[in-house]
């Protein structure tokens, strides 16, 4: 798994120099390395999210970047400038908290007012920027309340203006939809993509939501055990993933062993031709959508198998069927439910997999 | 009343809760009976205590006002419980936030050594403050009645802190620092000012602790310092003056009304 990456070319929505570039960075806790040596490079105006299971080391990056922990080692350059060692208060950055940590004894205003005033804005100054700032997230009829009178939604609507009220440079948010409910957070993604458009703030967004991530993202760096397991754009992650934890992760993907010889892919007994580069045993990953359950006369390219059918799951649109494959292998097939004739459970079935369908990684 | 035989649960709920309001009713009755009857005796004229009075008057109110030898009690009971409520909290605030916000090793026994003594009967507790405090001289000194009180007082006032700031996140102080404020301003204008009902609570917890306090005075205080507490015991040990009755009531309601006070604080600050 590499541990080293960064962006090689421009990132959509976003110029190409760098704000903050963080190399070689760790951090320990004890004998636990929750952080090994990551390398990243984020660019002015990008929206880039950080992905990735619990545990997997997302937020105490964060954190470090916020100057919430101190890292073990390694630097981290905001605009070229080293402020590991500064105090959060000198970093200047905006932070989103999961629990919008809104300041309940102030009103809205004030909680918005509360960074400026620390800036020493003067007051006609501050009163317009928070003015605006209340239009940007539609809550001027507000201004006037306390927090704990406010829903979810408008708190949340609260703690982003109040961080991007002082302009940072960068703008921090950690797992900030993690308490709505579904469709409160769909609108609210739309939102903050919004307010991200019309700011043109850099955002570094953590979730454990690959839906979340590819609905916001430019870029989104998956983490795993404390490295990148994967950086790149939603789309590419989604269609090229470079290892298997990123394409179960990222797309749910189904993993199973191969082997190459000279571009003809041994998989499950069978043999199609590849175009690769990869030789020896390969990890092949297959979208649960590109799996096909097919009658007979398919195609003679394809890997075919037979298997039973375990679970079916309506997802809406789709439905998500389970099959156990001959040899012991489990499919997840994903198909529309409209055009797709039904299975029963338990009835035997054919499976397919076309070899352009198919994403060969060496591990 | 068919009903109640076509629904045996509805019934057995029906019971339950009458007896559940029967043991209510004698609870309060019993714990407060001797409080209204000593409201009823203060307003009593006859030289003994008697009940029912024969004669009503307020003799004994004036009397507390005016035979000069409750004063002095009741000027020390104030002096030292002001001293103990503020003595108490000097302690308490800087333990709560090391138990609770610092990565101090062995935290978690500062707060269980401080809340220590109530679980220790404080007639025990006072022999062997008596001890200790006989070698250090401080038997009958208000200094040493003060530290005795502020020890009494501290488990209720960590209690009251450290619930109060647990429930205040440390993500404020952290927005804030990142919206610029220092560590020193983020503290003091966000977690000591969101704390602020809980400090004032705490004050009059360890005011009353200490203002109500009848058992330590009784074997620190020499033969010297005499708390109202201590003047009341002893009246009533000695020689029954009717006018404790008056003292009694004023103090109930004195108590009452601080303890609504710090509830009402401590609501609003839930809020």
């Amino acid at each position: 798994m590499s541990t080293v990456m960064t962006a090689q070319r421009p990132i959509r929505g976003a110029t190409t120099d760098s704000v903050l570039e963080i190399r070689q960075l760790s951090k320990s806790f004890g004998d636990v390395e929750v952080l090994k040596a990551i390398d990243l490079t984020v660019q002015r105006g990008e929206f880039l999210t950080l992905l990735g299971p619990s545990g997997s080391g997302k937020t105490t990056l964060l954190r470090i970047i916020a100057g919430f922990e101190a890292a073990s080692g390694g630097q981290l350059l905001l605009d070229g400038t080293d402020i590991g060692v500064l105090e959060p208060s000198e970093r200047r950055l905006g932070m989103v908290f999961q629990n919008y940590a809104l300041f309940p004894h102030m009103t809205v205003a004030d909680n918005i007012a509360y960074g400026l005033k620390q800036r020493k804005y003067a007051r006609a100054r501050l009163r317009s920027r928070v003015d605006e700032m209340l239009q940007v997230v539609g809550l001027t009829q507000h201004a006037g309340k306390r927090p704990s009178q406010l829903s979810g939604g408008q708190q949340q609507r609260v703690a982003l203006a109040r961080a991007l009220a002082y302009e940072p440079e960068i703008l921090l948010m950690d797992e900030p939809l993690g308490a709505l409910d579904r469709s409160l957070r769909l609108q609210m993604e739309q939102e903050i993509k919004q307010v991200h458009r019309e700011t043109g703030t850099t955002v570094i967004y953590v979730t454990h939501d690959q839906e979340e991530a590819l609905v916001l993202s430019d870029r989104v760096a998956i983490m795993n055990h404390g490295v990148f397991a994967g950086l790149d754009t939603p789309m590419n992650l989604f269609t090229r993933p470079e290892n298997s934890f990123v394409a179960t992760f990222f797309s749910d993907s189904n993993i199973l062993d191969g082997t190459v010889s000279g571009g003809v892919l041994e998989l499950l007994g069978q043999r199609v031709p590849v175009d690769t580069t990869l030789a020896g045993p390969v990890k092949v990953a297959v979208r649960p959508a590109q799996v096909s359950i097919v009658g007979d006369g398919a195609s003679t390219e394809a890997v075919r198998l037979r298997g039973t059918v375990r679970e079916v799951d309506l997802l809406g649109e789709l439905e998500q069927v389970e099959v156990d494959c001959e040899g012991g292998h489990a499919l997840t097939v994903r198909r529309p439910v409209s055009s797709s004739p039904p299975v029963d459970l338990g009835s035997a079935v054919d499976v397919e997999i076309a070899p352009s369908r198919m994403t060969l990684m060496a591990d | 009343m068919s009903t109640y035989v076509n629904h045996p649960a509805r019934a057995l709920d029906r019971t339950t809760s009458i007896l559940g309001r029967l043991l209510l009713g004698f609870s309060l009755l019993f714990l407060l009976l001797p409080a209204i009857l000593i409201v009823v005796l203060s307003f009593g004229t006859d030289p003994r205590v008697r009940f029912p009075p024969e004669g009503w008057g307020l003799d004994r109110y004036v009397d507390v006002f005016t035979s000069g030898s409750w004063g002095g009690p009741l000027l020390l009971s104030l002096e030292v419980a002001l001293y103990a409520a503020v003595g108490t909290l000097v302690v308490a605030l800087p333990l709560v936030f090391a138990a609770n916000r610092s990565r101090l090793p062995g935290r978690s026994l500062l707060e269980g050594v401080a809340i220590a003594p109530v679980v220790i009967p404080i007639s025990a507790y006072a022999v062997g403050m008596y001890a200790v405090f006989a070698e250090l001289d401080l038997i009958g000194t208000q200094r040493g009645v003060v530290l005795a009180h502020i020890t009494h007082a501290l488990p209720l006032v960590v209690i009251v802190l450290s619930t109060s700031l647990e429930q205040i996140r440390t993500e404020l102080e952290l927005a804030a620092m990142t919206m610029g404020a220092t560590r020193l301003r983020a503290w003091g204008g966000i977690t000591l000012r969101l704390l602020l009902p809980a400090v004032v609570s705490g004050f009059l917890f360890g005011f009353i602790s200490s203002f109500d306090e009848a058992v330590l005075i009784t074997f620190l205080g020499g033969s010297g310092l005499v708390t109202l507490p201590k003047y009341i015991f002893d009246s009533v040990q000695y020689s029954v003056d009717p006018a404790i009755t008056a003292i009694a009531t004023l103090l109930m309601f004195a108590v009452t009304f601080l303890m609504l006070l710090s509830s009402t604080l401590r609501r609003k600050e839930g809020r």
